[in-house]
């Protein structure tokens, strides 16, 4: 009886595997196909299928890979592919595992492209010292384009949105077919030989590398160059750049992108404007009653503390004096009185009814009044009148006697 | 003045009020500022008001030698 070796399924797919590694051929090789079955997962992987007319080929592109893609794969692109085969133990079906991805199916049309591209690069037309700046708001808005157009119809959307009153130009040219490249260079130049417009767009809905020729043409490339106004490109997708893209002033990647580029939004700047007139209204407002309440804090403080100071010394000083002035009046009014009644009690003193009071008397000639002072002013016999403190005697001398000191 | 762009006269606008806001200017200078502010805005305003919604067909040059858009379908681009 034969011994049978029984394997396992994995055993056998890592078998397999291994020698589809360990081949020189297939562990770095170019295919040429067809893309079909195109997918991009969430993850960013992209899966496809490379077919020609006989077979087809799985194949699973990295995102790490994907993602350096300049141009966008799809279905029925011819391509050429760098990669190498392997299993995917899990489904048991072997793959190709690509590395690099780049068109083929255009043929002479890329080839075409490229050496158009590497020529006009190296003659300076991309350069950036050629690029003009994109004003911020033009008076007009210049438009190379096909009027029948999706391109057409999404620049007028996003321009009447943003800015309503821009107003527009528009220069038609087919963007396709052979007389495309002609139409758009007399476009521009039309466009170019007018001054009221500050800006053009030129470009089209995107498409294929076919229906893009047109943008890929040295005779368009070079009426873009000559432009003396700024322009701005509008071909295609996100991520095909064409060869007016390049020269360009400004890529935007599709035809509403560039209106947005060029128009800025009317009611974001009347915003600002009216925004700039409030600021403006409050700066000058608040410098004025700044500089006012400064003014009153002034003539508020620093002023009237040296004046008031001094208005209150000389409300003290005045009150001083006045107090001085009255004390002294009254001092003198008092001293006064005092005098008079001093004076008053002399008076009194000196007052001869005063000395009558204590017990002298006075006599006069009865019949003259004159006072009698001695015994030689009278005589015996004669009438006179003694006055005393309380009334007077009327008395007749009987003698007369002569003090002997006397 | 007149020959200011809007957006000059923008970003000089913006400047007069941000010096204004500072504060640290003098009243004649404060004063002259605002004078100056006061004609960008009014310039501004005017340059915005001057524009007229217009769509103009350049057809002449294009009539003469009968392009191809008149006579149909030339595939401008995705069609809506």
């Amino acid at each position: 009886m034969v011994l049978r070796r029984i394997y396992r399924v994995g055993e056998i797919t890592g078998y397999i595997r291994n020698l589809l590694e360990s081949d020189s051929l297939l562990s770095d090789l170019w295919i040429r196909g067809e893309i079909s079955n195109f997918k991009r997962h969430t993850s960013g992987h992209i899966y496809f299928t490379l077919k020609d007319d006989s077979s087809s080929l799985r194949c699973v592109m990295f995102r790490s890979r994907a993602c350096l893609l300049d141009f966008l794969p799809a279905n029925g692109m011819n391509v050429l592919v760098r990669g190498y085969i392997s299993l995917y133990e899990r489904d048991g079906s072997y793959q190709l595992y690509v590395e690099e991805l780049e068109p083929d199916g255009m043929g002479a049309l890329y080839l075409a492209y490229c050496l158009l591209k590497d020529r006009l690069e190296a003659e300076g037309l991309f350069a950036v010292e050629h690029k003009k700046p994109i004003p911020f708001l033009p008076r007009k808005v210049g438009v190379v384009t096909s009027p029948n157009g999706a391109a057409w119809h999404d620049i007028v959307t996003v321009i009447r949105r943003r800015f309503p009153q821009m107003p527009i130009v528009l220069a038609p040219a087919a963007v396709q077919g052979e007389q495309a490249p002609g139409e758009i260079q007399a476009a521009l130049a039309a466009l170019d030989r007018r001054d009221d417009i500050d800006v053009v767009i030129v470009g089209r809905g995107g498409g294929s590398l076919e229906e893009l020729w047109a943008f890929n043409t040295e005779e368009v490339a070079r009426a873009i160059f000559r432009m003396h106004i700024p322009v701005v490109s509008a071909v295609g997708h996100e991520t095909d750049y064409s060869i007016a893209d390049l020269v360009a002033d400004l890529r935007a990647p599709t035809p509403s992108a560039a209106a947005e580029i060029v128009v800025p939004d009317r009611r974001e700047l009347e915003r600002r404007v009216f925004n700039l007139q409030g600021r403006l209204m409050q700066a000058v407002n608040r410098g004025l009653k700044e500089k006012r309440e400064k003014l009153k804090t002034i003539a508020g403080r620093s002023l009237p503390r040296s004046v008031q100071s001094r208005l209150l010394l000389h409300k003290q000083q005045v009150g001083f004096l006045n107090r001085r002035l009255l004390d002294r009046t009254r001092a003198i009014t008092m001293n006064a009185r005092a005098k008079t009644e001093l004076i008053a009690g002399k008076l009194d003193a000196l007052s001869p009814l005063a000395i009558l009071k204590r017990g002298y008397s006075i006599c006069r000639n009865h019949s003259t009044g004159n006072i009698i002072k001695g015994i030689r002013e009278t005589g015996v016999g004669e009438l006179v009148d003694v006055i005393l403190g309380d009334g007077s005697m009327h008395c007749l001398v009987k003698e007369i006697k002569e003090d002997q000191h006397g | 003045m007149d020959e200011l762009a809007f957006e000059e006269a923008l970003a000089r606008l913006e400047r007069v009020v941000a010096e204004l806001e500072q504060g640290e200017m003098t009243l004649d200078e404060a004063l002259a500022a605002f004078q100056e502010g006061v004609k960008l805005l009014r310039l501004c305003i005017t340059k915005l008001n001057k524009f007229e919604e217009q769509i103009e067909v350049l057809m002449e040059d294009y009539y003469a030698e009968a392009p191809s858009w008149l006579g149909g379908q030339d595939g401008g681009g995705r069609q809506k």
